[in-house]
């Protein structure tokens, strides 16, 4: 599936011409000729994969990458750049650079580390929505799914807890009322896909 | 012509003041000397003379002041020894003659005779009488040796008998001669008198020949001897050496004095003088001698390190310069690559599109069209903006005279020496003559053969050798750089003066290439090749120019 792709590069004719090739590959794409713009506009709840040139006027790219990262703002980002050198590209994926790309930049590479870039986005998406399903869970709501995701049994959750069983399968029921789901195989997922962050 | 080229126009004339030295100077007086060693020996020489003649006066007046005491003293003690020997005799014969049984006037003659046989400076014997009183005084002759001669004792009659008994006094009698006088004890009315010669105290032969010698009595001088007169006149500066002594004998108060002379020989000897004033002379003249070699040397080295470290500096600045070039090639390059990119990257993503455009179903022609034609114009526009690049990198002309080639590459030489050197890398030239000429920027073409040796010293290393060659061929000015090393790998040798080719780790691979610009902006070109014998060869050619046609621009 493909996602938005905002294109952040002060070379109105580089824009142009990236956004008529991701046309064709059917690749919605927002252009953006000013960092500072684009800072103004983005919008957290339509998130996009990002492409943006390494060396701009006034902010760079990393420079816009951090801003972004700072306001929450991980979505998957390609940096393209004229100038290759190894130690930016260093730079570039410390920071968290999903993608490294010279210019001129070959339409088919870009498809393809933009597909990818699309993929990471599915993964943030989920682990987002995860988050926030798991956010709905009381403290101990949650301190029992960690277990569940352990495998332990009702007794046995109950016995760390000093709670009785009883209490414990109401949990699990609140649980999987909270989390749309009964699938105790789902549960663990939406549980560990908030494990990283935490 | 061609016209006189400054020989090193990038050296300051201020930059040789780097090198003149300016140590730690012990005084300025020292090294004003030090730059005038003629002037210092001869100053040091007299220093040496005058320290020579003070320490021999100073110990000559010592040594002759203490021969003077030396001797004084052994005259005094002749002397008092002598006129002891008098008061003896007049003892003695007072004795003899006076007494309770005086012995007969024959027996005091006998004994004083045999007096003045013995002792001639005794002149006179007499024993008197003293008779009558003060007024009335008078001297009744008893004895007297010779009967005649002696003195008239009347003038010192008084004093004489006022003298006390047992006792010698001494009287000055006249010029030459003194009285000694003695009364006999109790109610005697005799006395003995003698009448001593002073110049016979002394034999002749006793008598100090450098001194001045005088014997005198109250005052009055009884006898006085001069120094040899050959022994030369005192100088007037320095004090004399004075010995003086009174020979207490008894009452015989005599005075002895002694008074030496310094003449100018005794206190500084002529011949060792001499003999010291010329090794003296000796040593002065070897240490001007040395001074000069000193600073002969020192001038020179002073010269050799002026030299080399200009040469340092120009081969510094030269290799700076192209450093500065490549440098700016480098940056340009990175310019053009710069500005080229965003046209290429619309070009290329654009062309892709027009291209997937082109094979969709139903190809929207009027959009591959406009996008064809967005291609048009961008590479038109990247066209554009190269051709103002080259126009801007290649404004600089270059200074074009007419040059001595030969000139050209000994100075570019001059510049790599010293480096070469340290390198062990041999360079051997082989420049014709007539030398060849050609229209050339001097500094440019330095810089090519700077740079054509620079490498060829870099690949070939220690015994390494290096070969420049000019010549004529076929109507072309020709400089020939060549090595002995390893030679150029053949799948380079076609791209060897294209920019960014390089075989070296660290190089930009601009060198070369700025060779091939800097030789052909001046009509000439730049080949390189590998000879039979291993190493690379690279030959510069340019159009040849016969000095004497006058075609200098």
């Amino acid at each position: 599936m493909t996602h938005r792709v905002y294109l952040i590069d002060d070379d109105e004719a580089v824009r142009e011409a990236l956004a008529l090739l991701l046309g064709t590959y059917g690749i919605g794409i927002e252009t953006f000729g000013d960092p500072a713009v684009f800072l103004a506009h983005v919008d957290e709840s339509k998130p996009g994969c990002l492409v943006m040139d390494l060396r701009m006027p006034l902010v760079s790219g990393l420079q816009l990458h951090q801003k972004l990262a700072e306001r929450g703002i991980t979505w998957p980002t390609i940096m393209i750049t004229g100038h290759g050198d190894v130690a930016a590209c260093r730079r570039a994926f410390k920071a968290g650079i999903q993608d490294f790309l010279t210019k001129p930049v070959d339409g088919e590479v870009l498809v393809e580390a933009l597909h990818q870039a699309f993929a990471s986005l599915d993964t943030w998406l989920e682990r987002r929505d995860a988050r926030a399903l798991l956010g709905t869970l009381t403290e101990r709501e949650r301190e029992v799914l960690d277990m569940v995701a352990r495998g332990w049994a009702s007794k046995e959750i109950a016995a760390a807890l000093d709670l009785s069983a009883r209490t414990i399968d109401a949990h699990r029921a609140n649980i999987a009322d909270k989390l749309g789901t009964s699938s105790v195989a789902e549960q663990v997922r939406l549980a560990l896909m908030d494990a990283p962050s935490r | 012509m061609a016209a006189p080229r400054r020989l090193n126009p990038r050296c300051a004339p201020g930059s040789a003041s780097l090198y003149s030295d300016k140590p730690h100077r012990p005084g300025i007086l020292v090294t004003h000397l030090l730059a005038k060693p003629r002037l210092l020996g001869a100053i040091l020489w007299l220093a040496a003379l005058a320290v020579f003649a003070f320490a021999s006066v100073y110990t000559a007046r010592q040594r002759l002041a203490d021969e003077l005491e030396v001797t004084g003293r052994t005259l005094h003690r002749l002397i008092s020894q002598r006129v002891a020997q008098h008061d003896a005799h007049l003892t003695s014969l007072i004795a003899l003659s006076s007494g309770s049984e005086p012995a007969p006037p024959g027996a005091a003659r006998q004994v004083m005779e045999s007096i003045t046989r013995f002792y001639p400076r005794i002149v006179w014997i007499a024993l008197v009488a003293l008779e009558g009183s003060s007024a009335t005084l008078s001297a009744q002759t008893v004895v007297a040796v010779p009967d005649r001669g002696g003195i008239d004792l009347a003038p010192r009659l008084g004093e004489i008998a006022a003298q006390p008994r047992g006792r010698s006094f001494i009287y000055p009698a006249d010029d030459k001669h003194y009285l000694l006088a003695k009364r006999a004890p109790g109610n005697s009315p005799l006395a003995v008198v003698l009448l001593i010669d002073p110049a016979q105290l002394l034999e002749p032969e006793e008598r100090p020949t450098f001194a001045h010698l005088k014997l005198s009595l109250h005052g009055q001088t009884l006898f006085a001897q001069s120094a040899d007169p050959t022994s030369g006149d005192g100088v007037p500066w320095l004090t004399a050496p004075h010995f003086e002594k009174v020979i207490d004998g008894d009452g015989q108060q005599l005075l002895l004095q002694l008074d030496r002379a310094l003449p100018l020989a005794a206190l500084i000897p002529p011949r060792q003088f001499l003999g010291f004033a010329l090794i003296a002379a000796l040593f002065c003249v070897a240490l001007v001698f040395a001074l000069r070699q000193r600073a002969a040397v020192a001038h020179s080295q002073q010269q050799a390190r002026a030299a080399e470290a200009r040469l340092a500096i120009k081969e510094r600045e030269t290799r700076l310069a192209h450093a500065s070039r490549v440098n700016s090639m480098g940056e340009l390059a990175s310019g053009i690559a710069h500005e080229l990119t965003q046209p290429l990257t619309a070009l290329l993503s654009r062309s892709q599109a027009a291209l997937r455009l082109a094979q969709a179903d139903q190809p929207n022609l009027p959009l591959i069209s406009d996008t064809l034609s967005l291609n048009v114009r961008e590479a038109k526009r990247a066209g554009e903006m190269l051709r103002r690049m080259r126009d801007y990198a290649s404004n600089k002309t270059p200074q074009r005279i007419l040059h001595n080639l030969n000139t050209i590459v000994t100075e570019a030489v001059a510049l790599t020496h010293a480096d070469l050197e340290r390198r062990g890398v041999t360079l051997v030239l082989q420049l014709d003559e007539p030398a060849p000429h050609a229209l050339v920027d001097a500094i440019e073409t330095e810089q090519v053969l700077h740079n054509l040796i620079r490498n060829a010293a870099d690949t070939n290393g220690e015994n390494g050798v290096i070969t420049i060659a000019t010549g004529t061929q076929a109507g072309e000015a020709r400089i020939v750089v060549s090595d002995n090393g390893p030679g150029i790998a053949p799948d380079l040798l076609p791209r060897l003066f294209t920019p960014f080719v390089t075989t070296k780790s660290d190089g930009m691979g601009l060198g070369l290439s700025l060779c091939a610009t800097l030789v052909e902006r001046v009509d000439g070109r730049i080949e390189a090749d590998n000879q039979a014998s291993g190493g690379a060869r690279f030959t510069i050619s340019l159009p040849l120019i016969e000095p004497q046609s006058g075609a200098a621009q």
